[in-house]
This record gives C-alpha cells, sequence and structure tokens, in this order.
C-alpha cells in the first residue's frame, strides 16, 4: 500500500476493499469499495443494488464471502461488539416490540448501553425526537412517522461516534422530516456525531450530505465530496435559454463538440467537449436562427444529476 | 456486559416473546388432563394412580406448545427483524441465545409445572405426594428435548411455521414410531421412570404397565441420560451456529 492511500484510508470511517457477499448463487455485492468519511454521507442506489446488504455486513450481521471490511479500523466480523459500542443503528424495517411503551423500550436500550442517569437522558431525547407526550403509550399504536422519531430516539440514546440511518425519512410527512435532517445537521455540529444515510429520497441529502456514496449492482459506481462530484459531473454542461429551443436543438445537434443535447424545463442542456468552440457555435446559430438568446450558463450539479449520471444508465425506461 | 444488564435481556424476552395466552394455557392443561382420565375406577385412595397418565397425556401439549413458543422465539424474531434490532445494539450472540433460552425455557417450566399442581389440585391430592415430584423430574426431561430440537430447526430454517411444524412431526413421529413400551419414546421414558420410582414410593400400587419395563437402576440412568445427551448436542450445535456462523439478514 502507497503512503497517500494509507493516509486515505486512516481518515475513512468506514472502508470496505473487494466486499463480495453471494447469497447462494446470487451476488449482493461484487467487490464494493466503500470508503465514508467524518461527517454526513449519503449512501444511494436503487432497489436491489446492495445498500442493506452493505449495512448489514458493516453491522457484523453478515460474513462477507471475500474481502475487508473494517469500521473505525476495526474488522467488522470479528469486532462487530466493540464497533457497535460506539455506533448507533437505525434499521429500515421496524421490528420494535410493539406491545411496549415507547419510554419502557427505551429504558431497555439505556440497559444495554448502561447508561448512567437513564431516565433524564430518555427525556431528553425522547423530547428530542418530539415524542415526549407519546412515552407511556404502547409502540403498537404509533404512527409511521413515529416509529421512525423512536428508531431515531433509540439510535442517539448511547451518543454514538456514528449513525447508520437507513431510510430514516420514509414515511415521514414533511415537517417530520425537515426536523429530522434539522437534527441530523444540529447532532453534526454540536457533538461531532457522523452519520451514513441511505435513502431513495435524493433532495433530503442534498440539504444535509457533504459526501455521497453510489452503488449499483454490489459495485460503488462513484463517491467523494458532494462539491467533488457536483463538479466532475457539471464539467462541460451547459443551460440555454433561448427562445425557439426546439428549432434551437435540431440544429445544435449537428455541432461536433456536443456530445448529446437535451430539453429540459424549456431550457436546452449540452454535454459539450470543448466549451470555447461551443460558445461561438450557440452565437453562430442563434444569430442564423434569429432567435434571441437570453442566458447560457454551466449547470450546477444536483445529488438527482450525479446519480443520473453514474447508476442512471440502469434507470428504468419509462 | 454487566449481571444487571443481561437480567435485562432475559426480562426483555420474557416480555417480548411471550405474548401467549399463559394463564389460558395452563387451565386448559390442566382440566383436560383430568377430565380426560378414566373415572370408572378411581376412587379417593387410589388418584394418586391418575398422575402418570396425566403427564402421559402433558406430551401433546407439551411438544405444540414448546415446539411454537421456541419456533416463536427463535425463528419469527429472526425473520421479523427482531434478532436484527437486538444485534444492532452492543450485544454479543451468546447473550442473545442464552437469554432467549433462559427465558423460554423458565417460563414453559412454569407453565406446566402449574399446570401439574393444578392438575393435583383438581385430582384431589397431597402437593406432598411423592409421585408428582417424579412426574414433573420426567416433564424437565421432556421439555428440554422438545425445545433443543426446536431450536436446531428454527436456527437452521429460519422460518416459525416451518419450524413449528418439522418438530412437532419429528417429535411425534419417534413417539408413534417408537411406541410405548419404548424409552426412545417419551411416554416410554415417563413410564420407566414412574415404574421405578413407584416401587419404593408406593410399593403396594405398582403401575400395571411396571412389568412391561421391568425397570432397574441402570435402566432409570440411561432412560434419563437420553434426553440429556440428544438436547445438550443439540443445544451446543445451535449454540455455536448462532455465535459463530448464523448471518441475519
Amino acid at each position: 500500500m502507497q503512503p497517500d492511500d494509507l493516509k486515505m484510508t486512516n481518515s475513512f470511517i468506514i472502508n470496505t476493499t473487494g466486499v463480495v457477499k453471494r447469497f447462494r448463487t446470487n451476488f449482493a455485492l461484487k467487490g464494493l469499495d466503500l470508503k465514508v468519511p467524518k461527517g454526513i454521507s449519503g449512501f444511494v442506489g436503487r432497489n436491489g443494488a446492495g445498500k442493506t446488504t452493505t449495512i448489514n455486513v458493516l453491522l457484523g450481521l453478515l460474513r462477507a464471502n471475500s474481502g475487508e471490511a473494517t469500521f473505525f479500523g476495526l474488522d467488522c466480523w470479528r469486532d462487530s461488539y466493540i464497533i457497535k459500542r460506539r455506533l448507533g443503528v437505525m434499521h429500515e424495517v421496524n421490528a420494535y416490540p410493539s406491545s411496549f411503551t415507547g419510554g419502557h423500550f427505551l429504558a431497555h436500550v439505556a440497559s444495554i448501553y448502561e447508561i448512567s442517569q437513564s431516565k433524564q437522558r430518555i427525556k431528553a431525547v425522547l423530547k428530542d425526537v418530539g415524542l415526549s407526550d407519546a412515552a407511556n403509550r404502547s409502540i403498537g399504536t404509533y404512527s409511521a412517522g413515529m416509529l421512525k422519531r423512536l428508531g431515531l430516539a433509540q439510535t442517539l440514546l448511547g451518543d454514538p461516534e456514528f449513525v447508520i440511518l437507513d431510510e430514516p425519512t420514509a414515511n415521514i410527512d414533511p415537517m417530520g422530516r425537515i426536523t429530522m435532517l434539522n437534527h441530523i445537521k444540529k447532532l453534526y455540529k454540536e457533538k461531532g456525531t457522523s452519520f451514513l444515510i441511505s435513502t431513495h429520497i435524493l433532495s433530503d441529502l442534498e440539504k444535509v450530505c457533504n459526501w455521497l456514496s453510489i452503488v449499483d449492482s454490489g459495485k460503488i459506481v462513484d463517491q467523494g465530496d458532494i462539491k467533488d462530484l457536483a463538479e466532475k459531473y457539471s464539467a462541460n454542461t451547459y443551460r440555454i435559454d433561448i427562445s425557439n429551443p426546439g428549432l434551437f436543438l435540431e440544429k445544435i445537434h449537428h455541432v461536433e463538440c456536443v456530445e448529446k443535447a437535451w430539453i429540459e424545463e424549456g431550457n436546452i442542456c449540452c454535454k459539450v467537449q470543448d466549451a470555447n468552440v461551443f460558445y461561438n457555435e450557440v452565437l453562430k446559430i442563434a444569430t442564423e436562427l434569429n432567435l434571441t438568446l437570453k442566458g447560457l450558463q454551466q449547470m450546477h450539479c444536483t445529488i438527482e444529476e450525479i446519480y443520473k449520471a453514474t447508476a442512471g444508465a440502469n434507470v428504468y425506461e419509462i | 456486559m454487566r449481571f444487571k444488564t443481561f437480567c435485562g435481556l432475559i426480562r426483555w424476552s420474557f416480555e417480548e416473546y411471550l405474548r401467549f395466552p399463559m394463564i389460558e394455557i395452563v387451565i386448559a392443561i390442566a382440566i383436560i388432563g383430568v377430565l380426560t382420565q378414566t373415572t370408572v375406577n378411581v376412587y379417593f385412595h387410589s388418584n394418586y394412580e391418575i398422575l402418570p397418565q396425566a403427564t402421559f397425556l402433558l406430551f401433546m401439549f407439551l411438544t405444540c406448545s414448546i415446539c411454537a413458543i421456541f419456533a416463536r422465539g427463535f425463528a419469527r424474531s429472526n425473520s421479523k427483524g427482531e434478532d436484527k434490532l437486538l444485534l444492532s445494539y452492543p450485544l454479543k450472540r451468546w447473550h442473545l441465545f442464552t437469554s432467549k433460552f433462559i427465558s423460554l425455557f423458565g417460563t414453559l417450566i412454569i407453565v406446566f409445572f402449574t399446570a401439574c399442581s393444578m392438575h393435583i389440585y383438581l385430582a384431589l391430592l397431597s402437593p406432598f405426594e411423592p409421585m408428582f415430584y417424579v412426574g414433573l423430574l420426567s416433564l424437565v426431561f421432556q421439555v428440554l428435548l422438545s425445545a433443543a430440537v426446536t431450536i436446531t430447526i428454527s436456527l437452521f430454517t429460519k422460518n416459525e411455521a416451518v419450524a413449528i411444524l418439522s418438530s412437532i412431526l419429528l417429535l411425534i413421529g419417534v413417539e408413534s414410531a417408537a411406541g410405548f413400551g419404548n424409552y426412545l419414546s417419551a411416554q416410554g421414558r415417563l413410564g420407566y421412570i414412574n415404574a421405578y420410582f413407584s416401587r419404593f414410593v408406593r410399593p403396594d400400587k405398582v403401575p400395571i404397565y411396571e412389568s412391561l419395563f421391568n425397570p432397574t437402576k441402570t435402566g432409570v440412568i440411561v432412560v434419563m441420560a437420553i434426553p440429556l445427551v440428544i438436547s445438550l448436542v443439540l443445544l451446543i450445535v445451535s449454540y455455536v451456529y448462532f455465535t459463530r456462523f448464523m448471518e441475519i439478514d
């Protein structure tokens, strides 16, 4: 391993190298190289891409057939107990004991984490997630949103260094989503708690994440700092606001430096090879066709666009 | 992990896995155990004779209840994500396995001991009747064996329905194949133990099937060792599989 690689490895909390996980003949992970640094990270991929399997491998619930998976520099299968002392997890599927009250369930969790002054801690966590009023209600009577908030409460109870959230905002109303995302940001800022958020709701990640890992068919297709990824995928992609986009599109298609052109929300979007040549060609075509050029700017890439550009090759055609 | 935390986990198992109508089960077993006796020749002074018969009758209830409860604790908790939730906390796998086993086994022992005690009360017998405790001893062996079989099948199949059906079919199948006179069957073992101890406790009222077994001291040790050894082997296999190899998805 090169010194630079070593430096990189040490800076990541989660580091997997060539992880393969097979269920009989079905490969769920095909050499996964996931890197997650300190901070709030997003983990995205379509259904069946391997997100939950990856989380299960990281938690030591599944054993990788080959490859190496480390969490805090410790082996995920062998040292899972030590890892979990520093970790909080919220799974996608709710398996909380429905006959317990919220407070009673959290008291059990607090006893597992051996929390001193657990009553005060439970009260504080319930208040943080907005479940104080429902603490004495049976979990079986909770709504989907309340279950998610209870999930977050049990995750944060042990004051973890790192939190894994699997679909934290699914089934939550808009205000609940905003509150949860704000809570995640606040925890990172105030306590330095890092998060790995696995979700399909890309707009949520946009609001909180500073790192993104995209998984597809059991492999990481790209990952990195969100700003770097946005720059990478928006490079040489331009948006043109012009008076007759349909007519302009026909012409711009035939320009040699244009790789791809399409209409999005009434504007022309172009992926080009040479920006200088492209500028000249746009002006030339607009003058030729007597069209009004209202704007020409480099596109800012959203997480959705990064996702489309990476795992998008497998996006379902409708 | 502190002992207190481990006890907390056992309490969690008690509260979470055992939402079965236990009191109803206990009462039903006791009533059926008494009502299904042949009452023609039963007199007050000979009531104790129905104790071993009632213990035999418990076998079906015992098998079905144990298979259902242990399959719920080990297979269903896996498929419903309860194991996944618990193992996401700082718990070692042996904590989970042991706490589940202790809580389920303890509860079943309490249930069947209570059923037997109610039975003794309904049959107008004294709780100091020694044969009552012989019946309890036989039940412990059978509970242990049924539990070990169900745990092993539950862990390997990870499916509650399959685990219940397979365990019941296996246990009742062995029972039918071996027959009453053979101590490979639960009823055979119960009969053997009862016949052996009756000689000392009630030499005047030795059960009629005593001649079928002609019990000896070595024989009774073997009869008690068979379920113990099988249970231990199955429990060790299950424990090693759960703590070392089992994947929870």
